[in-house]
């Protein structure tokens, strides 16, 4: 009888602590799972198949709160990109006047610098959208990371604003890349279906 | 063995030059901000912002408005309603001494600084979206010192013929970075986090448009010091982006 008692305590007291465990999992969980500001590379992989051909990629923000002001900087592989431009998304002037303290583009370092600030208002932005987009020009075959680094989003009293950071990739690969890949997959196909058909005829024969 | 001897005495005497170089090479620069309280026995409210290159110079700029019935109250100004403030200004290029741990045999200050100062009146008058500003020189070159005590808290400034000008100190960094020198330059770190950034930027964008006695202005954020933020302070810290200032506690 005592024995039932001891167990039935210990069961008792298993129950609770591991209630207590999975009360603790579950709040942490909820910690990690609140939405937290992103700064991003925008797409994150791009495939280009011809050198010499410009095209865009934009530094977005997600599920910010109240953006007054942000900075970064982003590095290029020089040997495959040339940075051509920078223009100030839509985002930020959304909520005003902005100051453009830095767009700049060193080439021979492969480094872009970017610093803008809302002026003249009291509150920032809250939401998602687009900061800047950069015009780049696909020079060389190869690949290049398009690395944030530096990164500050600002709120309206100048405090610095918690986020993540996701960096881009471009790949610049032959033209007759393509072209060569569907080839050598319609030949495996062909091959496949060729041996398929004979192996099906010999059962049958 | 006396090879060996000769040349470890070699190299610690290398190292000893290279050491007192460094240390004669090394700047001390100290950038404060605070707030004007008290004019001799009246209240007053107003701001302080200065900078110096230890041992070399200072530059401190007070401006203030007298008489408030409380310490610390802003001005609500009405409009086209006009408010007078005193401006007084110590620079570079007047300055006797500027020395931290100074201590006049009674009593050690955290920061000292006298010379000769330049005091204006400053004449705001308050429209629906703008204020104008009348500079009149009181006078100048008049010897005067400034001082920082109690534990980098509170300051005064004695300048003859006027009453002691006293307040608290908002807040200050103590770093190795050449300070800009000019009369009229002020600090890109406005707050004084020891980069200048976006941070910075943003603090100046908020108080865009503002003057003395209107709410959001400050001498801190008033890079350029011509008494009102505007555009070319947002300019001023753009200049410095990225500019790491060495702290040296």
């Amino acid at each position: 009888m005592k024995k039932w008692i001891i167990v039935s305590i210990a069961v008792l007291v298993a129950l609770i602590v591991l209630s207590v465990l999975m009360f603790h999992l579950k709040q942490n969980e909820t910690t990690y799972n609140s939405p937290i500001a992103t700064l991003q590379v925008t797409p994150q992989f791009l495939e280009l198949n011809q050198t010499n051909k410009l095209f865009n990629v934009s530094v977005d923000v997600k599920d910010v709160v109240d953006l007054y002001g942000f900075e970064f900087k982003l590095s290029y592989d020089t040997g495959v990109l040339d940075a051509l431009n920078i223009t100030e998304g839509p985002f930020l002037k959304s909520g005003g006047p902005t100051f453009k303290a830095k767009m700049e583009i060193n080439e021979t370092t492969g480094t872009i610098y970017v610093a803008i600030t809302l002026y003249e208002t009291k509150i920032g932005i809250t939401g998602s959208g687009t900061l800047v987009t950069i015009t780049f020009n696909a020079t060389s075959l190869g690949e290049s990371r398009l690395n944030l680094y530096d990164t500050i989003l600002g709120n309206s009293k100048g405090d610095p604003i918690k986020h993540e950071v996701i960096d881009g990739k471009v790949e610049v690969i032959p033209e007759t890349y393509n072209v060569v890949v569907l080839l050598a997959f319609l030949i495996v196909s062909y091959l496949s279906v060729l041996s398929y058909t004979k192996s099906f005829r010999l059962l049958k024969g | 063995m006396r090879k060996i001897n000769a040349a470890v005495m070699l190299l610690m005497a290398l190292s000893l030059a290279s050491a007192s170089v460094a240390a004669e090479n090394q700047i001390t620069s100290l950038v404060f901000f605070g707030l004007v309280n008290s004019y001799g026995e009246q209240y007053a409210w107003g701001w302080l912002h200065g900078c110096s290159k230890i041992g070399e110079w200072a530059k401190v700029t007070a401006i203030f408005h007298p008489e408030q019935s409380m310490p610390g109250s802003p001005l609500t100004p009405g409009l086209n309603e006009s408010y007078s403030f005193y401006l007084v200004r110590l620079t570079p290029n007047k300055t006797a001494i500027a020395e931290l741990n100074y201590s006049d045999g009674i009593i050690t200050y955290d920061f000292y600084t006298e010379g000769l100062w330049d005091i204006y009146n400053v004449t705001f008058t308050y429209f629906e979206d703008n204020c104008t500003k009348e500079i009149l020189t009181v006078s100048e070159n008049v010897t005067g010192k400034f001082y920082i005590f109690d534990g980098w808290t509170m300051f005064e400034i004695q300048i003859e013929g006027m009453d002691p000008i006293t307040g608290n100190i908002v807040g200050y960094i103590i770093c190795n970075v050449a300070l800009p020198e000019g009369e009229e330059e002020g600090v890109a770190d406005v707050n004084l986090d020891g980069s200048v950034n976006v941070l910075d930027l943003i603090k100046v964008g908020r108080a865009c448009g503002t003057a003395p006695g209107l709410i959001g202005y400050s001498l801190q954020l008033d890079v350029n010091q011509d008494l009102e933020v505007n555009v070319l302070d947002l300019i001023a810290v753009a200049t410095n982006l990225g500019m790491e200032l060495e702290i040296n506690l």
